[in-house]
């Protein structure tokens, strides 16, 4: 059965995935990529992304997930840098 | 990522609409609406939607990525991928924003660069780059295959 917008916003505040919760779920997928295709992620980024061998399904999605990887890593440092600072 | 309430809430407007949208047009199973939290969840966190779901009986799948960003309080949808895959998960048609065509298959301008659709033959055709278009276009294509 569809759930409601309301009841939508009330499970994902129940939920409270942990930065380092989301880290791990986007390094499991890359390293799903990294495996699939034999190929680090970075490496793949720096070859691939920006040229026209990029617009494949898997790879528009590794791109995605590689970046919000590291944002979402970034995110975890400024947290702490601002707990440091604050403290 | 470190998003205040108001674009936690622009986030969640956002994965709402595209289950809205699923949930309209299709018949995802119930387990889709069980998970569906869990991946807004994970959009809050990385500012990165994955939905993958069957929408029919007869095994058909959307496959969609969004990646979120934000530019002086305004929400967008910075790249994604949308995918409509057939029983042995291969494409059927496909969308994205990636600048590499200028022209659709007929060789007349996208109307909506650098939006498109690859079509069920591979070609490339115009697209508005709106996910409920996309969607209006799977269920057509899906339709056309039951006859």
């Amino acid at each position: 059965m569809k759930i409601s917008k309301d009841d939508l916003i009330v499970k994902v505040s129940n939920l409270e995935l942990s930065t380092d919760r989301a880290i791990a779920k986007l390094s499991e997928q890359l390293h799903g990529y990294e495996k699939k295709y034999n190929l680090r992620s970075e490496v793949f980024y720096k070859l691939i992304v920006g040229t026209p061998a990029e617009d494949t399904p898997d790879f528009i999605a590794w791109a995605m997930c590689y970046r919000s990887y590291f944002r979402t890593l970034q995110s975890k440092f400024s947290i702490k840098e601002i707990a440091t600072g604050a403290a | 990522m470190l998003h205040n309430s108001h674009q936690r809430g622009l986030i969640i407007d956002r994965c709402w609409l595209i289950y809205d949208l699923i949930t309209e047009e299709f018949q995802p199973p119930h387990e889709f609406t069980i998970e569906f939290p869990s991946l807004v969840e994970l959009a809050l966190s990385s500012g990165y939607l994955q939905v993958f779901v069957e929408i029919s009986r007869s095994g058909y799948f959307l496959h969609i990525h969004e990646e979120y960003d934000f530019r002086e309080h305004t929400f967008s949808v910075k790249a994604y991928s949308y995918n409509l895959l057939d029983k042995g998960k291969n494409n059927i048609i496909r969308a994205d924003c990636l600048a590499h065509h200028q022209v659709d298959y007929k060789g007349h301008k996208l109307t909506h660069f650098p939006h498109h659709v690859h079509d069920e033959k591979g070609r490339i055709c115009s697209f508005s780059g709106r996910i409920e278009d996309f969607l209006t276009r799977s269920s057509a294509v899906l339709e056309s295959m039951k006859g």
